[in-house]
């Protein structure tokens, strides 16, 4: 049986454009997060990873006519998509497919509409509110991208990349697609920045992962895509293999985590189990680890409970404190780095760690390390509704 | 591939008091109108609250989402220039809030995905649903769909000139469906993802039973129709109701029935619904 390799990586995020970019930051402890967004139009003072450029600066560099007037989000998931793509050529005829994820889609612009409309119903750009919903997000991707073939959108929060990621694993291995890319992207948005303020889950410094400190999250904006296929049809470079996910609800309450880490434990066991693989085989976790009180106790009792004790639990990090909580496109992001971390030996570092969390006592990698034998990883995206995603990914 | 339909609901069809569907008052009180009567559509689908605890997946799907909570939110934001800002509507926006609602009523611990997309989500959530039965053999699945038309996008409509046409079918539709045969079975699903270039080779090569073979059919003269989405009022293809009706004549009048669903990114979803 033909097995499920990934062949293409693309990411936008705060750390950079591309896969190069992104690597340099995270071996020279590059924290792309700024003190305070400046491309978005907010009040609030709050640190976030966003990407310094405008919309029509990110058009620039896509050669996208600035008329098309595309969403943020689009624009940050055309320039991934198109990097995962950029050393594949298809073979004639080879059905290709798109399964994107965002959870604000085309709020970015929808915001500039409804300031005016809430004034006035005949007032706001009508122009502004085309890109709102999800599908067009995908379609607008799948048309820059050149992809001509079936589209799919998932929306599960915080874990929908990951999500995404699963699913086109299926479109795989039931032969419905050859090839799918599919991962993430989410903009900086002034809805969910005041949504997560309002929860007061949001640091006012950077944020802290599995540190006793932590206090919260940054948000941050970005994109990160995964070309997938089958080792039966022709590639040009494999990263690693895709050896299985699991998603489970952790079905406790729809924003927090129970105490117990019962989505989490559920989604990594259950993963293993899928691709048959042994928790003392996993050679390093890709931490969701926001760096909320809440999500990192949740996420550290999950690690004791499946792997026993503390000495037992393989090396882990977050990688929060340089992107930011990137929300949809998290997953994404986090599945390229992992396949880089099987592919070229990489550990990452858990920026801002200082001492570990009281009765859980773990400690994540603190510094970037190469050359390590890295056979499997854990990769871990968590969301509203208990929505708990597990990907695994193996040389 | 194929699983069995055990029961099916829409939101017009909510037989029970909604005290009876969502016992908890702090939940309910807290939900939107098409959060409410979405949860209420899959209890009473489910034939009750407890039989939640049964489901091996909950997979929904949606147009655009749980608007009137995101607008509501945008709204308060906007007004308040983004200070004292209430959450809770900011929380419930999140598109899988309705899977996620359903699982809370009794902590089901399983998968729970929601699909949104302009054209197929709902069969994307039938896809996935059936790849599941085949990888990891599960049984019970809830399945199930949700748009709502707000007032805001009633104006909006009218203003790109979509004439009197909604932009998504206002609705909840659930279905219940298992890998096994059951007593409670009343339908047979086939379902097959095409790539419009296969779908063409087929329409062009084969004899007329050779077709309904290939498209799943197990009679020799279903009735066929095409893109029957577009015959319910609305502006994103309303595939979740027009199956919904689908699987009503075909428990009714005791017939199969086979969709055929096109769409723009050349796919095209076959479905076959077979009285058994």
């Amino acid at each position: 049986m033909s097995e499920i390799i990934i062949t293409g990586l693309g990411i936008v995020s705060a750390m950079g454009i591309g896969v190069n970019n992104n690597i340099y930051s995270l071996k020279n402890n590059l924290s792309g997060i700024s003190s305070r967004p400046i491309v978005l139009k907010s009040k609030l003072n709050l640190p976030v990873g966003e990407i310094h450029f405008t919309n029509n600066e990110l058009s620039e560099y896509l050669t996208i006519p600035s008329y098309r007037h595309l969403s943020r989000t689009a624009l940050l998931g055309i320039m991934a998509v198109k990097e995962a793509l950029s050393n594949t050529d298809f073979p004639k005829n080879a059905r290709v497919a798109l399964v994107s994820a965002t959870s604000v889609a085309g709020m970015d612009l929808t915001e500039l509409f409804y300031k005016e409309y809430d004034k006035d119903n005949n007032k706001g750009r009508l122009r502004d509110v085309k890109m709102h919903d999800c599908g067009t997000i995908a379609r607008v991707i799948a048309e820059y991208s050149g992809i001509n073939g079936y589209v799919s959108d998932i929306s599960t929060a915080c874990s929908s990349a990951a999500n995404a990621i699963l699913f086109a694993a299926k479109l795989l291995k039931y032969n419905v697609a050859d090839y799918v890319v599919a991962g993430g992207c989410d903009a900086l948005s002034i809805f969910t920045l005041n949504g997560f303020n309002a929860l007061k889950v949001l640091d006012s410094d950077i944020c802290r992962p599995f540190d006793n400190s932590r206090c919260g999250l940054n948000l941050g904006e970005g994109a990160g895509f995964l070309l997938m296929q089958r080792d039966d049809m022709p590639y040009t470079e494999k990263y690693c293999t895709f050896a299985g996910g699991v998603n489970a609800n952790d079905a406790f309450h729809q924003t927090a985590s129970s105490d117990s880490g019962t989505g989490a434990f559920l989604a990594m066991s259950n993963a293993l189990k899928n691709a048959d693989i042994l928790p003392e085989e996993v050679s390093y976790i890709n931490a969701h680890g926001t760096a909320t009180v809440n999500n990192d106790a949740s996420e550290s009792a999950a690690f004791l409970r499946l792997f026993g004790n503390k000495s037992m639990v393989p090396h882990f990090s977050s990688i929060k404190a340089f992107t930011g909580h990137t929300l949809a496109a998290s997953g994404g992001i986090e599945a390229v780095l992992s396949a880089i971390a099987v592919k070229n030996g990489y550990l990452y570092p858990n920026l801002n760690f200082s001492n570990p969390i009281d009765n859980f006592e773990l400690v994540p990698v603190t510094h970037f390390s190469d050359n390590n034998q890295v056979n499997c990883v854990v990769s871990n995206s968590f969301g509203f509704g208990g929505n708990c995603t597990s990907l695994i990914f193996k040389k | 591939m194929k699983c069995y339909i055990s029961n099916f609901r829409s939101d017009k069809e909510i037989y029970n008091d909604i005290k009876l569907l969502i016992p908890d008052a702090t939940m309910r009180r807290r939900m939107s109108n098409v959060l409410k009567r979405s949860v209420a559509t899959a209890v009473e689908c489910m034939n009750g609250i407890d039989n939640i605890a049964l489901l091996d997946a909950i997979i929904t799907s949606s147009s655009l989402g749980l608007l009137a909570d995101s607008e509501k939110f945008l709204k308060n934001v906007v007004d308040n220039e983004e200070v004292l800002i209430n959450p809770t509507p900011f929380i419930q926006s999140t598109f899988n809030t309705v899977g996620a609602q359903i699982a809370l009523l009794k902590h089901n611990n399983c998968y729970n995905v929601t699909f949104v997309n302009r054209y197929h989500p709902f069969e994307d959530a039938l896809l996935d649903a059936l790849f599941l039965i085949d990888d990891e053999k599960k049984n019970h699945f809830l399945i199930g769909h949700f748009d709502e038309v707000t007032p805001t996008l009633q104006t909006i409509s009218k203003r790109f000139d979509l004439g009197d046409k909604n932009m998504v079918d206002d609705g909840s539709y659930f279905f219940h469906c298992t890998a096994q045969k059951s007593v409670d079975s009343i339908a047979l699903l086939n379902m097959k993802l095409l790539s419009s270039r296969d779908y063409n080779d087929i329409n062009s090569n084969m004899s007329e039973q050779e077709k309904l073979m290939c498209f799943g059919a197990s009679t020799a003269s279903p009735l066929v129709v095409e893109n029957a989405y577009q015959n319910y009022n609305s502006f994103f293809p309303a595939s979740a109701t027009a199956f919904y009706y689908a699987v009503k004549k075909v428990v009714n009048e005791k017939i199969e029935m086979v969709l055929i669903n096109k769409y723009p990114d050349n796919s095209v979803f076959v479905i076959s619904v077979t009285n058994v």
